[in-house]
């Protein structure tokens, strides 16, 4: 009994001890040891018992660390499924484990294709690379920007997920979706790169930060040669910029500034802009100024070219000499230009937008058919010529009356439609003034040409007289009677000059110069133009004083209007002196003459004087201060006295009177002068001579004159009976030693022909040419034409004697 | 019941086992300990120094072990 219940005591305590380790074990902890726990121990402390209790304490451990985890995983369930980015958890292995919501938001697929996505097809090659199957993968993050799945872009984050022993089972991936973001950059990106107009950016300092692609090609510089320059390096001087100060403005106000630049681009080249500068990130980090232009070089031009155009417009009509007015189509002015505004008297400013028919002054009560009908109507009306003009009177502001020829044109807007009127005036009172004068010019030739008529009428009856004068004074038989012819003669002489100038008068030509003594001369035309009037003369001339080659009869014309002049110029009489000298012209005078030798005729009166202001303009044409006179007589000495190579100037004062000087040029010799002397030796000559002319009486007489003085003469009165009688005398042996032609002969078969014929026959034959006019071409050039000498009808005998004298 | 320590003086203590002792202390106190109380155990045995916060630890108890002169203080809280 004892050892077996001893014995089976121990069993039973061993049993215990081996159970009471082994639920030390299950509860964790290390067994007991062998005295660690007697039988005593066992039923005092209830091992068992406190175990069970502790296992209570465990389970009741676990249940609270359970809910704990139920709790939290809820928590992370409801964060990872409401937070705002995608969540993907793959295993090391690039297996899906698990994603939220959002995931499949994004991606745009429902869940279950998401466990069958392959990491490897999805994401782009350098995440692949990196990530999948690296176990040896380490403890950052990863970022990845902007990647493109599905036409999406994300931004992806890639966290290793570490378990307590820090070995890394899991990631856990991020996806943002940044799409509408990397589309906003796109744009901009697109619209920066392909915008026409330059986008630059500056910093508030005005440097260059940044430009696209068409600011590059606006200033022509490559890619990043203007980065870092500041923008003043590209503003033309003259324009007005965009300083620092102005840009900080910008920034600090938020303010947008527009502007039109002038820039200058890299080759040079001047280029307008015109655009706005305003606050904006020049990048990530910082604030500047951005500036978008646009080049309006063209545009500018353009502008330019019509500023141009405008101003030459404005330009050409100031400096038409006609009025132009422009209406509307209510007949309103428009515009005037500055002549239209001389002749109405009115000023641009204060005429717009009047009626027209308010500004023209009629003289007499007018309407324009433009006024009254309006411009639509009056230019599509059928009594519209577009050719026509027709005459208007106004009165100017002084109360005078002016012509005008008015020409109305319409005026045709850009749609070919009638807009209004153009009324161009064109002052004719000159116009119609010159006409007057024309048509009395015109009188004037026709007078001229009468006046030539009877000249040569005269000349041929005065030749007569003359002729049978010079007879008769050769036959005189007593002193007395020789010395009545002589004025007889003299008589003549004067009736000759006077048809002489008659005849010249107020024609232009060609002049036939002689050599003048001016003495006699000046007295001549003094004695014959001042006798009967009641002024009184005195011609003095230096002794000695050179001769002058002049047309005689013009020189006469000139002289002759001057004493008239001075002659009115005091009307109840006075002195006219008359001077004539030498003057030696040098190079610093002031006369329009060359250097050489002149001689100077003064014509003085002591009249009322010419007034400064008038004293250029007396040698104008049609300038004439008397109210009957014809402006002429001065002009055209002037220009007489001209073509003989000499000037024509006038001294006065007023009140106290007038002096004209004639400057000539100065004959060196007497070469050429006919003196008196030379004529009166009167011989008997033996000579044969043919004599022409359609005058009976001229024939006559100066036939008769010619065989006092023993010539053989053979008159005849026709060109055919001229180069007949010629022909037959030459036959016969007895040519004719002289033949004197006249020029104009009835029929035309004048002395210009008969010569021809008469040379035909014999080349040598003397032909002297003669004629009532001086200024004829014939008789001006007679050498030229071949003629031996010339005379001038009516024939004086001390001519006719000095030619015979020199065959 | 407040923040108190009570502390029991296991050192010498080989039978019964200084772990049962233990255990059974904490048992006992289970409610105080979620109260706060914190429960001090002076040991000089190696082993309890092990066995004691393990099984503590699997119970839901955090511990402290402090090296003092010849023995071990040992501090059981929730």
């Amino acid at each position: 009994m004892g050892n077996e219940t001893g014995g089976e005591q121990e069993k039973l305590y061993n049993y215990l001890k081996k159970k009471i380790d082994h639920l030390l074990e299950v509860l964790g902890t290390k067994p007991l040891n062998p005295d660690e726990l007697d039988v005593e121990s066992i039923l005092s402390i209830d091992p068992i018992g406190i175990i069970a209790e502790s296992f209570d304490q465990i389970l009741e451990h676990l249940n609270e660390t359970n809910e704990e985890l139920v709790i939290a995983k809820e928590e992370i369930s409801a964060i990872f499924n409401s937070v705002g980015v995608g969540i993907l958890v793959i295993d090391k292995f690039c297996r899906v484990h698990s994603f939220n919501s959002r995931l499949c938001e994004m991606l745009e697929t429902d869940e279950k294709p998401i466990y069958s996505l392959n990491f490897a097809e999805i994401f782009p090659t350098e995440i692949r690379e990196n990530h999948c199957n690296d176990s040896s993968y380490k403890e950052n993050f990863k970022e990845f920007h902007n990647v493109a799945i599905k036409n999406k872009y994300f931004d992806i984050k890639i966290v290793p997920l570490k378990k307590q022993q820090g070995t890394t089972n899991f990631f856990i991936i991020s996806f943002n979706d940044v799409t509408d973001k990397v589309h906003s950059e796109l744009m901009f990106q697109q619209i920066y790169d392909n915008a026409n107009d330059m986008i630059i950016g500056l910093d508030t300092d005005g440097v260059i930060k940044n430009m696209n692609s068409a600011a590059r090609l606006i200033l022509g510089c490559s890619d990043d040669e203007l980065i870092g320059k500041n923008i003043s390096s590209i503003l033309a001087e003259d324009y007005s910029s965009i300083l620092p100060f102005e840009l900080k403005e910008i920034v600090s106000d938020s303010c947008t500034k527009n502007v039109e630049m002038k820039l200058v681009d890299q080759q040079g080249s001047e280029i307008y802009v015109d655009g706005s500068f305003f606050r904006g990130k020049l990048n990530a980090s910082q604030t500047g100024v951005l500036g978008i232009l646009r080049d309006i070089t063209d545009k500018k031009i353009v502008e330019k070219e019509l500023e141009r155009e405008r101003e030459l417009l404005s330009v050409t009509l100031k400096s038409i000499n006609d009025g132009v007015i422009t209406v509307n189509n209510n007949c309103q002015v428009i515009m005037v230009n500055k002549m239209a505004e001389e002749m109405l008297a009115v000023s641009s400013s204060e005429v717009e937008n009047v009626m027209l028919e308010k500004i023209l002054n009629f003289s007499e009560i007018n309407q324009l058919p433009l006024c009254r009908m309006g411009p639509k109507k009056y230019f599509t009306s059928r009594g519209y010529d577009p050719n026509s003009r027709f005459c208007l009177t106004l009165r100017n502001k002084e109360g005078s009356d002016y012509k005008v020829d008015v020409f109305i044109t319409p005026l045709i807007g850009r749609n070919s439609n009638i807009i209004g009127g153009v009324v161009v005036l064109k002052d004719i009172t000159d116009y119609l003034r010159i006409q007057e004068e024309l048509l009395n010019s015109s009188k004037m030739e026709a007078l001229s040409i009468m006046a030539r008529g009877i000249a040569h009428d005269y000349n041929n009856i005065l030749t007569a007289i003359m002729s049978n004068v010079s007879l008769a004074k050769l036959k005189a038989e007593s002193e007395s009677v020789e010395k009545v012819l002589k004025n007889a003669e003299n008589a003549v002489i004067n009736a000759k000059n006077l048809t002489t100038q008659l005849s010249t008068f107020a024609k232009e030509g060609v002049l036939a110069k002689e050599v003048v003594s001016l003495k006699d001369f000046l007295k001549s035309v003094c004695d014959f133009t001042l006798s009967g009037s009641s002024c009184y003369y005195n011609v003095h001339c230096t002794k000695n004083v050179s001769y002058v080659e002049v047309d005689k009869s013009r020189l006469s014309q000139v002289i002759n209007n001057l004493l008239v002049n001075a002659m009115q110029a005091m009307p109840d009489g006075g002195k006219i002196g008359v001077d004539c000298k030498d003057i030696d012209v040098d190079e610093d005078t002031t006369l329009p003459l060359q250097r050489g030798h002149y001689v100077k005729i003064s014509v003085v009166d002591e009249g009322k004087g010419i007034p400064e202001s008038l004293q250029n303009k007396i040698f104008d044409p049609f300038f004439t201060t008397k109210e009957d006179g014809t402006g002429l007589g001065l002009a055209t000495s002037y220009s007489i006295i001209n073509k003989h190579g000499g000037h024509i100037a006038v001294d006065s004062i007023v009140g106290a009177g007038t002096a004209f000087h004639i400057y000539l040029p100065a004959k060196k010799d007497d070469y050429g002068y006919r003196t008196k002397m030379d004529s009166h030796k009167i011989q008997k000559y033996h000579k044969k001579v043919l004599l022409m002319d359609d005058n009976e009486s001229v024939l006559e007489s100066t036939s008769e004159l010619l065989r006092e003085l023993g010539v053989n003469v053979d008159a005849v009165r026709s060109g055919e009976k001229a180069v007949e009688k010629f022909a037959e005398a030459l036959r016969n042996g007895e040519p004719y030693d002289l033949l004197i032609l006249d020029i104009t002969m009835p029929g035309g078969f004048g002395g210009k022909k008969v010569f021809k014929e008469i040379t035909k026959i014999d080349p040598k034959a003397k032909c002297v040419i003669s004629s009532g006019f001086t200024s004829d071409e014939l008789i001006k050039n007679y050498k030229k034409y071949g003629f031996y000498s010339y005379l001038h009808k009516p024939y004086a005998l001390r001519e006719l004697n000095k030619l015979l004298m020199h065959i | 019941m407040g923040y108190e320590n009570k502390s029991f003086d296991l050192r010498g203590q080989i039978c019964p086992s200084t772990l049962l002792t233990a255990l059974k202390k904490i048992n006992e106190r289970k409610v105080q300990l979620k109260e706060g109380l914190i429960l001090e155990f002076k040991v000089d045995n190696r082993d309890a120094i092990n066995t004691i916060p393990e099984s503590a630890t699997r119970m839901g108890y955090r511990f402290d072990v402090e090296k003092l002169h010849g023995f071990y203080k040992i501090k059981i809280y929730k």
